[in-house]
């Protein structure tokens, strides 16, 4: 395995609110090496999002803001660095992919001109220069008709076309590290199937990072190398994508395996795990997810584990280990 | 074959999808009866004001023809003083003050009713209405025009910037705007006139610098207050966080992907102001405030027509009716732009 190309450590970002402080990110850390793809799995508001948007140093502040850790790209900390050295990394160096391909793109825009402006904003191009490379992008990410389409408007494209012009978009000035939050989810499955395929071949074809975020365990499985599971703004699991599905070690991830419907142990009910997400505000002591284990032990409402190396490239936050 | 046919259909099918927003506002405008007479209003008057010097062959703008009057009655003489004195109280309109006491002007009615050669008639001083209505319609839109333009170069970065940042900025801003809602319209514009009238910026381009100042001045504050809105919700939506995810300045956040997107409130209301702005400085000049003679407005022209009401009403009639009809034509206009914008707004 090569060196990692991006390294996130005990980061914590905190969202300072009336009702208290939201403890969304509380002390993650992960690697994300040169080429390979990780995954970033949770349900909704466990924090993922919170953890892609504080690598871009996006996060809304007032009320947000990331209280400790460290950002480690190419070897330079990100959060000790100003405003405009984060403008040349963001788009060019970092770029992004969104949940919603339908609200991604601004509507007044024609998309050729959307993807254009990243071009010139970061190469330095001519306009010219720059539409030229927009209709290469858009071939790339296999859009028919490219060069007409490119005078058309968000509102004309589907919902996976217009995904592929936000990935278009975000790979239009080759980025070292492409995250994407959740870019299937809106899409249904069989665009879901192409648009994460154009993703691995372009991957493949320049040897990029993928940072991918998303809550479905079977587009982990497709796309992942390695895997970390996150609950109430904490890493438990983290893993290569073979041993987690072969044996999941934290409770919660067990859980969220056997939570999937599946053909061949067709049972009456589906498996859930009981409860719900706890308050990231007044998040219950010691491990997160003891209220909700079945197998917890009173250690586990006392003290908090920390993230342990149990095998080869497979390391768990929980006290059965 | 068949993959050949397809393909050519859907090019055919793409280039008949690519209509642009500006084109389907257009076409929806069009449905609209009311929309299109408020077009057709606001475009007649355009055209007249832009070819005033080829259809306005009686006078010209800056109109000085003497006839040969008769002397004034003694009725008309007490009428000018009693007016002078009332002017000068206001302030600053001496030039028109002098023009009507120094009575060679008359203050006789010579006027005339509709004929051949003057289609509206002529005024007190024998002076072909039709083409001082076309000179007039002139100022009347240059004012409109021309103050919206300064309102919203000021309010539209004032509330941009309030709308996107917020905090202190946003505070001071639209605190500004509620002190300038707190002044009833015409009296600020009125007393502003009437203080600024003797400088410089007062007399030049005679006084319609400074109307045009005044009005945009004052129209700031709604029209900050609109984009400040817009921005609040706009900036919220995730293709500007898209747009910060590749890396684009707040600059270019606010001038290339917000202010695109609150541009539809901006062009309703300031078809809708530009009405009002007309009306204002018709009530100005009716006051002898503002623009001053020889420009000829519709607002002194109706105020020049009052003493002559009931021996000449075809005097009033003119201006008044073009004022009624402008207003009401850009009325119409903003109401058919807002509801042909965003279609929504309609049951």
């Amino acid at each position: 395995m090569s060196e990692p190309i991006l390294e996130v450590q005990n980061l914590r970002t905190y969202f300072f609110t009336e009702e208290g402080v939201v403890r969304a990110v509380d002390g993650v850390s992960l690697d994300l090496r040169r080429g390979e793809t990780l995954g970033l799995v949770g349900e909704s508001g466990c924090g993922k999002s919170v953890t892609s948007l504080s690598i871009m140093r996006l996060i809304p502040d007032p009320p947000g803001k990331i209280v400790g850790g460290k950002i480690i790209y190419k070897g330079e900390n990100l959060l000790e660095k100003d405003e405009e050295y984060m403008r040349h990394i963001r788009g060019n160096e970092i770029a992004m992919i969104f949940q919603d391909p339908m609200t991604s793109l601004n509507p007044v825009f024609r998309v050729g001109d959307q993807i254009a402006e990243a071009i010139q904003l970061h190469q330095g191009v001519g306009r010219k220069e720059a539409l030229r490379r927009a209709v290469e992008m858009m071939k790339l990410v296999r859009i028919p008709l490219a060069e007409q389409r490119a005078r058309e408007y968000p509102h004309q494209f589907s919902g996976g076309m217009r995904q592929r012009i936000m990935i278009a978009m975000a790979l239009s000035c080759n980025p070292e590290i492409l995250i994407a939050d959740e870019p299937s989810t809106a899409l249904d499955v069989t665009i879901q199937a192409q648009i994460l395929e154009i993703m691995k071949t372009l991957q493949r074809e320049r040897g990029m990072s993928i940072l991918l975020i998303t809550h479905d365990l079977g587009v982990i499985a497709e796309m992942s190398d390695r895997v970390a599971v996150m609950y109430a703004g904490v890493i438990v699991e983290y893993a290569d994508v073979k041993s987690l599905f072969k044996q999941p070690l934290h409770p919660y991830t067990r859980g969220l395996l056997t939570s999937i419907p599946s053909l061949a142990t067709r049972s009456k009910r589906l498996n859930v795990i009981e409860g719900t997400v706890p308050s990231l505000i007044d998040p219950p002591p010691g491990c997160r997810f003891h209220p909700r284990c079945p197998r917890a032990m009173p250690i586990c409402s006392r003290e908090k584990p920390e993230l342990k190396e149990v095998g080869e490239n497979h390391s768990v936050a929980c006290f059965l280990y | 074959m068949y993959r050949r046919e397809s393909l050519e259909i859907r090019i055919e099918k793409a280039r008949q999808r690519r209509t642009s927003m500006f084109r389907l506002t257009l076409r929806r405008m069009m449905r609209n009866r009311n929309a299109v007479l408020g077009l057709g209003i606001v475009t007649t008057v355009s055209l007249l004001a832009i070819a005033a010097p080829i259809i306005a062959p009686k006078e010209d703008s800056s109109f000085q023809r003497f006839r040969l009057l008769p002397s004034p009655t003694q009725q008309d003489l007490s009428n000018t003083q009693e007016r002078g004195v009332i002017f000068s109280l206001i302030g600053n309109t001496y030039s028109y003050v002098r023009v009507l006491v120094s009575g060679e002007s008359g203050d006789v009615d010579i006027s005339k009713g509709l004929d051949s050669e003057h289609l509206l008639g002529t005024d007190h001083l024998g002076r072909d209405i039709l083409s001082r209505i076309v000179w007039g319609a002139q100022i009347s839109l240059l004012v409109g025009v021309v103050s919206q333009a300064i309102a919203c170069l000021i309010g539209v970065p004032l509330g941009a910037i309030s709308g996107y940042y917020g905090g202190k900025i946003d505070h001071l801003v639209m605190r500004l705007a509620d002190i300038m809602f707190s002044f009833p319209f015409l009296l600020f514009a009125i007393v502003m006139v009437a203080v600024l009238g003797d400088t410089c910026v007062g007399r030049a381009w005679g006084g319609l610098l400074l109307v045009f100042l005044v009005l945009g001045v004052i129209g700031w504050a709604p029209k900050a207050r609109l984009v400040r809105a817009s921005v609040l919700s706009i900036k919220e939506e995730e293709y500007v966080e898209a747009a910060r995810a590749m890396g684009a300045s707040n600059t270019r956040i606010i001038v290339s992907h917000i202010l695109p997107n609150c541009l539809s409130p901006i062009i309703v209301h300031t078809s809708l102001a530009m009405a009002s702005a007309i009306l204002v400085e018709a009530a100005l000049s009716f006051f002898g405030l503002g623009v001053s003679p020889p420009t000829v407005t519709w607002g002194s022209m109706l105020a020049s027509a009052r003493q002559y009401m009931r021996t000449a009403p075809h005097m009033f009639m003119a201006p008044g009716l073009a004022i009624t009809i402008t207003v009401f034509g850009f009325n119409l206009l903003g109401d058919g732009l807002r509801d042909a914008i965003d279609p929504r707004l309609k049951k």
